[in-house]
């Protein structure tokens, strides 16, 4: 006898304005069953979970869940009816701590919130997977990992019997990817379903039972994840046949190019400093910087492009001492940034994109003579970087926030690269970008070095350090813990390094 | 499948751009309802509509002598408008023109009466550099504040309104009122101290200053480096801060040729008018400026137009009291429903209907 599917979702379509996210979708998830939602970035994945959990209304569709229709207008909806989603950015308040994080949401009579019934129900579910989990430190305290730990239990208190995680792993080391795996087999085992979201085929291989490919907003395919493998989904996803590897040119290195020596700094917002940071960088090499989100590498970002002051040591770049110079004459000496956040930290999101094209290029010729601004150089030097970079976007007018987020990124790669740089300094350089324009990013990277300019690559992704680094360094809570050649250090080291253990030599 | 059998539904959703011509056409549309919500309160007071408005029009351009006054009107709100303009270009709003202005006329009374002997020129330019002062200084406060500990410049502008308000009232009752006055308002400033007037009417140069500043704002704020700073500032000030751009200097800069700006206003009303400084200086002055940066879609050039339009309104209005016997309060009536059709307008105008079919 088979049992009844527990989501079965008809014809969701939604549209922002004159994009179609989502397309007609179907899909269905069985009883207990891990079933990934593959797609690149900019796919509909998301958007078509926020349907499903009520936080974006439908266009038009139908939902049913274990077999009886129900009408999701909110949230609260979706929770009653016992389906839960851990987001990608994470719904905690971050003054409080664990178990009131778990508390609010809930519904109950009275004015006590009968907190410590609920620190004993948390505690129960914690042993029950074998889940550590500080439950009185507030959450601006914690690890990412232990937030999304609070995010799960939430929707296991709220009664969720279908749990929908948005691309879980995207901020984890490969040992807090497994515990988080082997906790989800647990779970299933025990009755529980998943709709996992996620672009890593690795994960959808080696844990989903069954795969639904999304592409511009539309179901491509379900298959068992049995009956295909990496390439067949990977073609898939993007609609021709991909090249998955990219191909890495043998280049010279040279002298050291940057060294910073002991450096301290305390964050701007946070408590973490930077303790005695110190490594060199050699010309025509790509460093990559790993470290879980907290460690240090916004710091070490912010305090390499003059956003942030520096307390002690020295940063030397081309022999000249450049400890605390501001941005601009960073920009001068020949360094450039791609910093994390592209919409807050890059760009101007409400100019057109021949000014967000200006920002930081004003202060030179052709575009300005440090007083006036040459329009006729401002509209030729956008036209000449869209056409470059093969930006899509119909004219230098167009305003930025139109543009779609490969297309953000190629803007601020133009800028950036427009002045020839010696060294770039880019941050989650391909965050949110659609395997083409990853690809773009990533090949714009590497022939950078050719002409004997050096990247550092901080990221938290360990596959693209993997694919683009000559040798990494490894934050863990503002200190260097790892120093190394890329071929002679395991993935997997990384991993335990960034999570602050340490390996066996 | 018939045309009859699809089904529909409408949904309101936000836009991802607005088009420009969207908002001049959203300008016009709130003058033509303001126009309207007059024309209720005309019929309510028992004049005809077509004998109010005509007097009106007539009022305000109908002849030169009503075209000089109804610039002479324009003049104060279109320094004030222009004060809020380069203010908010920067993300900060001034709402202190009012006390900026009155200041700026407080300084110029002082080079008037102080120095009686200087000839014009030389008068003129240092009542000007005295209001640019006593301006810059008025939006340098607030500014600090914002930065140094956060403070709110929208609150810290309106308080400074007052202080300069009171100042003013304690120098006409006391120190600068001569013995034998009667009122509380100063002595009168030396010929040689006042604006010239032009075309023979109470016009006076202030209003050709104005319109030169307001070129030079535009000029300054699309086309240098600085105006170009002091926008993206206004617009992610994160972003500007990661090229190298000071905030704070942005910050400081915009709100004291804020100040100036409107202060100049203050000393021309002073010494283009009244020649004398009174407690009646400014008919909130300030506040109307408010409503013109909105209508003028904080544009220099929309500025031009918009105090124009109210300087119109304002003295029209007069006119259409004498002729119709409509209460010239008619006029602050109108500059309120301005304001609230334009705000109602410009939120209107993010949003758009969005027809959807409904299938399966």
């Amino acid at each position: 006898m088979k049992n009844q599917p527990i989501l079965t979702v008809s014809n969701y379509t939604k549209s922002f304005g004159d994009v179609i996210a989502n397309d007609s979708i179907c899909l269905e998830i069985e009883s207990g069953e891990i079933h990934c939602l593959l797609g690149e970035n900019g796919a509909g994945k998301t958007t078509f979970a926020e349907c499903v959990f009520g936080y974006y209304q439908t266009d038009c569709g139908k939902l049913l869940f274990n077999g009886s229709e129900i009408k999701i207008s909110s949230p609260s909806d979706a929770i009653s009816a016992g389906i839960g989603m851990v987001h990608q950015h994470f719904v905690l308040a971050r003054s409080m701590n664990a178990v009131e994080n778990i508390a609010v949401g809930i519904k109950r009579k009275g004015i006590s919130p009968g907190l410590s019934k609920i620190e004993n129900d948390v505690k129960e579910i914690c042993k029950l997977y074998d889940i550590e989990l500080p439950l009185s430190t507030p959450v601006k305290n914690l690890s990412v990992s232990d937030q999304q730990w609070i995010e799960i239990i939430k929707a296991l208190y709220l009664g969720a019997k279908l749990l929908i995680l948005d691309e879980p792993t995207a901020v984890l080391t490969p040992q807090e990817t497994e515990k988080l795996f082997g906790t989800i087999l647990e779970m299933k085992q025990k009755g529980f379903s998943f709709l996992l979201i996620t672009h890593k085929l690795k994960e959808v291989m080696s844990y989903s039972d069954r795969v639904t490919v999304l592409r511009k907003g539309r179901v491509i395919a379900t298959v068992n994840t049995d009956d295909v493998n990496e390439d067949y989904l990977a073609e898939m996803m993007v609609g021709n046949e991909i090249s998955l590897s990219t191909k890495r040119k043998k280049v010279a290195i040279g002298d050291c190019l940057l060294s910073v020596q002991d450096i301290s700094a305390i964050g701007e917002n946070t408590n973490l400093s930077l303790n005695d940071v110190s490594f060199d960088l050699y010309e025509g090499e790509i460093l990559g910087v790993a470290g879980v989100s907290g460690n240090g590498k916004k710091e070490l970002f912010d305090c390499l492009v003059g956003y942030q002051k520096i307390n002690g040591g020295k940063v030397i770049f081309d022999n000249e001492l450049i400890s605390n110079q501001n941005p601009y004459q960073l920009i001068t000496k020949g360094i450039a940034c791609v910093p994390p956040d592209r919409i807050h930290q890059g760009l101007l999101m409400n100019f057109p994109i021949k000014e967000s094209l200006m920002l930081g290029l004003h202060f030179f010729k052709p575009i300005s003579n440090g007083f006036r601004i040459n329009h006729s150089e401002v509209d030729k030097f956008a036209l000449d970087q869209i056409n470059k970079y093969q930006i899509v976007a119909s004219s230098p007018d167009q305003i930025t926030q139109t543009l779609s987020g490969g297309n953000l990124q190629k803007l601020i790669l133009s800028r950036e690269l427009s002045r020839s740089p010696k060294l770039i300094v880019a941050y989650s350089p391909t965050r949110g970008l659609d395997v083409a324009s990853t690809k773009f990013v990533h090949e714009k990277l590497l022939t950078i070095r050719e002409t004997g300019a050096s990247v550092l690559l901080i990221s938290e992704d360990l596959d693209e350090i993997y694919t683009l680094a000559d040798r990494l360094i490894i934050l863990y809570r503002g200190r260097i813990v790892g120093n190394s050649p890329i071929n002679k250090i395991a993935k997997s080291d990384v991993g335990l390094l960034m999570a602050g253990c340490s390996i066996a030599k | 499948m018939l045309k009859s059998d699809r089904k529909y539904h409408y949904k309101i959703e936000r836009r991802s751009s607005v088009p420009f011509w969207h908002e001049i056409l959203a300008a016009i549309l709130a003058i033509a309802i303001t126009l309207l919500i007059g024309g209720a309160l005309i019929l309510q007071s028992g004049a005809s509509l077509s004998d109010a408005y005509s007097a009106l029009f007539v009022g305000a351009f109908g002849s030169k002598k009503a075209i000089l006054e109804t610039l002479v009107q324009a003049t104060p709100i279109l320094f004030t408008g222009l004060a809020m303009v380069i203010a908010y270009r920067a993300n900060y709003i001034n709402l202190g023109a009012e006390g900026q202005f009155l200041f700026g006329a407080i300084a110029a009374t002082w080079v008037g009466l102080s120095f009686p002997s200087l000839p014009k020129p030389i008068s003129i330019s240092l009542q000007i550099t005295a209001a640019i002062f006593a301006g810059a200084i008025w939006g340098l406060i607030p500014a600090l504040m914002r930065i140094k500990v956060g403070a709110s410049e929208i609150i810290v502008t309106v308080m400074l309104n007052f202080v300069v308000q009171y100042f003013l009232s304690y120098l006409v009752s006391n120190p600068w009122r001569p013995e034998n006055e009667f009122y509380n308002q100063t002595a009168k400033i030396a010929t040689s101290a006042t604006w010239p007037n032009l075309f023979d009417s109470r016009l006076h140069i202030g209003f050709i200053i104005g319109i030169f500043l307001s070129l030079t704002v535009l000029y300054l704020i699309w086309n240098t480096k600085i105006g170009f700073e002091l926008r993206s500032v206004g617009e992610n000030p994160t972003a500007s801060k990661y090229k190298g751009i000071s905030i704070n200097k942005i910050a400081i800069l915009s709100m004291m040729l804020s100040g100036a700006i409107a202060a100049i206003g203050g000393a021309g009303e002073i010494s283009g008018i009244h020649h004398r400084l009174k407690p009646t200086i400014s008919k909130g002055y300030g506040w109307t400026g408010i409503t013109i940066a909105l209508l003028g879609r904080t544009h220099p050039i929309g500025i031009i137009i918009s105090s124009i339009f109210f300087g119109g309104l304002i003295n029209g209005s007069s006119f259409m009291k004498i002729k119709t016997g409509v209460e010239s309060s008619l006029a602050d009536a109108f500059q309120g429903a301005a304001m609230i059709v334009v705000l109602i307008l410009l939120a209107v105008v993010q949003y758009r209907v969005r027809r959807i079919e409904v299938n399966g």
